[in-house]
Parts: structure tokens; C-alpha cells; sequence
């Protein structure tokens, strides 16, 4: 049977066939018992009745021939007797038997064939009158008493057969009922609607399936909530920076002198800066949700990372009037991730760090290597209160009042890729409590190359 | 007429001053909602437009704060929350306008005038006291059917005098309606734009009290 077969069909073939083989077995078993059986009782008979001839010999000695014996039932013609005086004169006989020797054996059983038909023979000697009796049975009819006995026994499962088929059938259809319901249950979720499915009532080998589904409703429904929450979450981020646009774009229009328009068209450039900005924000760490931790990676410096990232913000720092320091270790900081990732994380770092460092200020950068590669950016900007540190790495919170208008999402991102590297990101206080220091432990590099993503590719 | 705007983003609070300036109000600007409070508190403005994600003290506190100080001064909160709830809840909330970002300066400066004149008991869209029609949509008075020129002060002046019509207005009163904060103000700019307005519309048109204030007459001749 194929493997999609129903499994109705595939029950109901399957037990039939068995139903079947077991009756013929059966059947096979009882027609031999029936044969043994059958022979062991005519046997006796034909002794019996041999002894009895040979006994009616013994008391009729006289000469009245008698051809043949009367045929009394229609199973006579099966069977056959002959007195063969002095072993050679056929006496009397039965109508059925043959003119020649029933067997060549003159005493006890034997099987011959005479005329081209099988007989079972038992023969005894009549020693006072000198003749031997022989009473033979067809082999033939023995058989079709077996025949028919096992026949008799068949006849009614034979019947019994497509009835037993159609109740197998209801039975399986039903026994097959919970499936159906799990069907329709399953047919009616839908992806935004993916409830559990009740165990209650479903049988024990069906409760698996539907554990194991249950579980990927529950991973497929965290999977939308969160894509959805992400989608409105940037729609709503996106408000305000557009929002500003707008409205800058809109005093532009109704500008009457030409330094109001000049400055609003240029408020409309910073916004779209911005706009962009989060844009690109949110699609680095799409891209980095979307990023797997099961591809190895190719190790990095640290301290070269730092380096070109620096080179990268110089420009801002220096329109900020805000130093930046490198202090890198000699020995160097090998991490086991992504470059670009990398990169990645200290610009956002270090842009946080200008962007909320008052001019006049040094950003710290620090590359060390202890136990693993540490990261450190130290700024003397205003720092994140104590309360709020935890929160800051939530995706779109931003600590109020800062008076900048940052995308919300650096911290998220720094500490997603820190997760996918396998490293700690911590923020605390700085030297004496002033401005922030960012630090990220990355793990020891050992041997065998870390798993680290590769699909990501910085915008 | 002095608006509050309390937005904590720069880039979008510098263009709605900027916009709402040009439609003919004085807007002050703040950034965070316990200074909104305490500002709305001592301050005589026309309506506040107030932004919901605000430092120190959210929207929705700030307006629960006005409201419990029996302060009705119009407010139309102007925010990112876009849901039907957060609608629901900041009207609930005693907000008299919901405005979703990014909306149009125009329709802004539309809502706040039809605050304003509603907070007024007025229904009408002008402020009409006898022949002296002011219109703040179009920015425009006529007297006696003749369009008047006036320059913005004199304009907002007159409009203040006409949202009381028949009530008497102090000089404090009126520097505090129609001057933001850090404005440099000349001790004597009420009666210099008194006296223009005078000049251009008819001397009798504006009662002067001696000692107590300024009121255009609901029906001035």
C-alpha cells in the first residue's frame, strides 16, 4: 500500500487480510484434523464391520448365494465388502464393490487402487469357512467428508466477511474521529489567531502531534507579535521626525523673509537626516534579528575596528568640539566577530558618546585584553541615571530630557550584536560619577573558531 | 494670542513656533511637562498644543494637573500615539482637540482658533462688536465695512480686546496674553499700539480707564 494511503483503507485492508490468513489457517489445521479424525473412526469402522461379516459368515454356512448385499443409503455405493471364498471365489459381495481384489494385503489395513479408484481397505480371514473378507472404502469419499466439514465450517465466515468489512469500516471511521476534529480544528486557526489546541478528548497518540504544534503556534504567534510590534513601533518613531519635516518644510513655504526660509530649509535637510537615520537604525537591527548565531565567523582586531570607526566620527566630534582618545593595548584584542558587526557596535557606541558629551569634553576610547577583548567608552557627558540604565537597551526608549533626538535604538543594537558575539555589554557611571562608561567583554578567543553571525552586512 | 507648545523634540517644536508664528500667534515653548504645568498655571494663554511622550512629567499627567486646577484653558494635544484608544483616552483626559503627527501647520492653526473661539462661548468664527468685524482665520478687521490695516501687534491687541468685548482688560493682563517670554517689552507698548489702533480704527472705538484698563464696548461707535 502507498505511504499516503488513507489509513482507513490501510486498517481495514490490513485486518481483513489478517482475518482472512487466520481463517484459512484455520481451515488448513481443521481440514487435517478432520481427515485424521474422520480415517480413525471409519478405520474402526471398516475392522468393525469386516468382523461382523466375518462373524455372518461363521453363523450362515450355508450356500444360498447372495450376489450382493443390499444397498441400504446413498453413501453405500462409497463403500464396498467382498468374500472371496478360499481366497480366490468371489462370494458375496456388495453391489458396489469390484470383481477383482479389493487389496493384495490379506490382513489389516491397506490402501490400493483398483480400477483406477483409491480404496481403504481392511481384510480378516474367516479361517473356518476359508475366506477372506475384505470391506473397502473410497479413499475419495473420505476426502469429501473432510472437504465439506471444513466447508460447513467456512460457508459462514465466507458470509460473515463483507458484513465484518463494513463494521470494521464504522469502527475505524469512528476510531478515526478525533483526527478529523483535530483537522477542522487546525483548519480553522489562522495566523493571527493561533490558539492552542485542547488536549481534552484527543487521543494519547495524537496528544504528541498536537503538543508539538501547540509549541510552533506558540513560537509562530511570538514570531508576528513581535514583527507586528517592530512594525508599529517604527511607524510611530517615524512620526516625529516626519512630523518635524513637515512642519519645517511648511514655514519654509510661508516664510516672508529669506533667512526664516533659508533656516527652515535647512531644519527640513536635519530632519531628513534624521528620518534617515532611524531608517537606517531600524534596518540594522531587522537585519540583525533576521541574523543567525549559527555561521562561524572570521576574528577581528578590536583595537583596528576602534581605530576606523573613529576615523569615521572624527568629523562629528571635532564640529561638537569634543576630543577623542584611543587607548589601545599593544599585545591586541583578538574578538571572534563579525568585523562589520563590530564596527557596528562601537559607531553606535561612539556616537552616543558625542552625541551626549557638551563640547570641550574627551570620549575615552579603551581596548584592553585580559580575559578576552574589553571594550570601553568613556564620556563625560551627562551620563544615564541609575534608574534608567536598565531600560536604555529596550528597543525606542529614550531617556526624556536629554534634548537630543536620538533613534532610540543604538543601545538595542549594540546590545543585540554584543549577544550575538557572546559578549557582556555594561553601563555604569563614570570616573567619579560624571558621564557614562559603556563597556563590552567580549569571551576569550580559544581554538576553535566561535559561532558568530556572517549573514549581516552593515548598511 | 499666546499659545504654549510643549514639545520635547527641537527639530519639530522649532517648526511648529515658527509656523504657528507665521499663522499670527506668540507661541512660548517648552520642553518638559512640569514646567508646562507650572507655566499653564500662571499664564494666561489662549490654548496649549501639548506633545504626550514628555520628560519629567507625561502629557496626560500634565493635562490631568491643569484640569484638577480648574484650569480651562484650551488644549489640543498633538502626539505620535496614532491609536483610537490613546484618542479616547486623552479626550477623556480632558483634552479639547487630539491631533495625530505629522499633521498640517495649517489645519493646527485652523483646530486652535476654533478651540480658542469655542473657549470663548463664541460660535461664530469672527469676533463682531457692532460695525468692528475681526476675523483671526483671514487675519483681517474691517470698520464699518472698510478692511483696516494693522500691523501683527496692533492685530493681536485688537483681537484680545475683541474676545472680551465689554469686559475691562489690564495693561498686565494684555502683555501677558500677547508677550511670549524673553520678548524685550517697552514699558509703554500697550498705549503706543492703543493709540494707533485708535488712530486707524476712531478714537472711541477703545475706552481707556484711567487706573484700570482697556475695553472695546460690545457695540463701540
Amino acid at each position: 500500500m502507498k505511504r499516503g494511503a488513507s489509513l482507513r483503507a490501510r486498517l481495514l485492508v490490513g485486518v481483513l487480510l489478517a482475518m482472512v490468513a487466520c481463517w484459512a489457517l484455520t481451515a488448513l489445521v481443521g481440514y487435517a484434523a478432520a481427515r485424521h479424525e474422520l480415517d480413525e473412526l471409519l478405520d474402526a469402522h471398516l475392522a468393525q464391520t469386516t468382523a461382523m461379516i466375518v462373524e455372518q459368515i461363521a453363523e450362515d454356512s450355508d450356500e444360498d448365494e447372495v450376489e450382493h448385499a443390499p444397498q441400504w443409503h446413498r453413501y453405500s455405493t462409497q463403500i464396498a465388502f467382498q468374500v472371496w471364498e478360499h481366497g480366490r471365489r468371489l462370494g458375496v459381495h456388495s453391489k458396489s464393490a469390484p470383481r477383482t481384489r479389493l487389496s493384495d494385503v490379506a490382513e489389516g489395513f491397506s490402501t490400493s487402487d483398483v480400477q483406477g479408484r483409491r480404496w481403504r481397505v481392511f481384510s480378516a480371514w474367516a479361517h473356518e469357512h476359508d475366506a477372506l473378507v475384505q470391506v473397502g472404502e473410497l479413499v475419495s469419499a473420505r476426502r469429501a467428508v473432510a472437504g465439506e466439514i471444513v466447508g460447513h465450517m467456512l460457508t459462514p465466515l465466507g458470509i460473515a466477511l463483507p458484513v465484518l468489512a463494513l463494521l470494521l469500516a464504522v469502527a475505524i471511521g469512528r476510531g478515526l474521529k478525533p483526527l478529523n476534529e483535530l483537522a477542522t480544528e487546525v483548519a480553522d486557526l489562522a495566523p493571527d489567531r493561533l490558539d492552542p489546541i485542547g488536549v481534552e478528548g484527543v487521543p494519547g497518540e495524537v496528544r504528541p502531534l498536537v503538543g508539538q504544534l501547540n509549541g510552533l503556534f506558540a513560537r509562530i504567534g511570538a514570531l508576528i507579535a513581535g514583527e507586528r510590534r517592530f512594525t508599529a513601533d517604527a511607524a510611530h518613531e517615524l512620526r516625529t521626525p516626519i512630523a518635524a519635516i513637515r512642519a519645517q518644510a511648511q514655514v519654509a513655504l510661508g516664510a516672508a523673509a529669506e533667512e526664516e526660509r533659508r533656516e527652515a530649509c535647512a531644519n527640513v535637510v536635519q530632519g531628513c537626516d534624521r528620518a534617515s537615520h532611524l531608517i537606517d537604525q531600524l534596518l540594522t537591527l531587522a537585519r540583525l534579528d533576521a541574523a543567525s548565531t549559527q555561521t562561524t565567523s572570521p576574528h577581528c582586531r578590536l583595537e583596528d575596528v576602534a581605530q576606523q570607526t573613529i576615523a569615521l566620527l572624527a568629523q562629528a566630534a571635532h564640529t561638537k568640539g569634543i576630543a577623542i582618545e584611543l587607548d589601545a593595548a599593544e599585545s591586541g584584542a583578538p574578538v571572534a566577530c563579525d568585523p562589520a558587526l563590530l564596527g557596528v557596535l562601537v559607531r553606535n557606541l561612539l556616537d552616543n558618546a558625542i552625541r551626549y558629551s557638551p563640547g570641550g569634553t574627551i570620549v575615552t576610547v579603551t581596548v584592553s585584553h585580559a580575559d578576552g577583548a574589553v571594550l570601553e567608552i568613556h564620556d563625560e557627558g551627562s551620563g544615564i541615571p541609575a534608574t534608567e540604565r536598565a531600560r536604555v537597551t529596550e528597543r525606542f526608549y529614550r531617556v526624556l530630557g536629554s534634548g537630543q533626538s536620538g533613534s532610540g535604538l543604538g543601545l538595542s543594537i549594540v546590545s543585540r550584536i554584543a549577544a550575538l558575539c557572546g559578549a557582556k555589554l555594561v553601563l555604569e557611571a563614570g570616573r567619579g560619577g560624571r558621564g557614562l562608561v559603556a563597556r563590552v567583554s567580549f569571551p576569550p578567543v580559544t581554538g576553535n573558531r566561535k559561532e558568530a553571525p556572517s549573514s549581516f552586512r552593515a548598511s | 494670542m499666546r499659545i504654549l507648545l510643549v514639545e520635547d523634540d527641537a527639530l519639530l517644536g522649532d517648526g511648529l513656533q515658527r509656523g504657528l508664528r507665521q499663522a499670527g500667534y506668540e507661541v512660548d515653548w517648552l520642553r518638559d511637562g512640569r514646567s508646562a504645568v507650572a507655566a499653564l498655571a500662571h499664564e494666561p494663554f489662549a490654548a496649549a498644543v501639548l506633545d504626550l511622550g514628555l520628560p519629567q512629567l507625561d502629557g496626560l499627567d500634565v493635562l490631568k494637573a491643569v484640569r484638577a486646577a480648574e484650569n480651562r484653558v484650551p488644549v489640543l494635544i498633538l502626539t505620535a500615539r496614532d491609536a483610537i484608544d490613546d484618542r479616547i483616552t486623552g479626550l477623556d483626559r480632558g483634552a479639547d482637540d487630539y491631533l495625530v503627527k505629522p499633521c498640517d501647520l495649517g489645519e493646527l492653526a485652523a483646530r486652535l482658533r476654533a478651540l480658542i473661539r469655542r473657549s470663548s462661548g463664541q460660535a461664530s468664527p469672527v469676533y463682531e462688536c457692532g460695525s468692528l468685524v475681526v476675523d483671526p482665520a483671514a487675519h483681517r478687521v474691517t470698520w464699518r465695512g472698510q478692511v483696516v490695516d494693522l500691523s501683527a501687534r496692533e492685530f493681536a491687541l485688537l483681537q484680545e480686546l475683541a474676545r472680551d468685548a465689554g469686559r475691562v482688560l489690564s495693561r498686565d493682563q494684555l502683555i501677558e496674553r500677547l508677550y511670549p517670554w524673553g520678548d524685550e517689552i517697552e514699558s509703554n507698548a500697550i498705549e503706543v499700539h492703543i493709540h494707533h489702533l485708535r488712530r486707524k480704527l476712531e478714537p472711541g472705538v477703545i475706552i481707556t480707564l484711567r487706573g484700570v484698563g482697556y475695553m472695546l464696548p460690545k457695540d463701540p461707535r
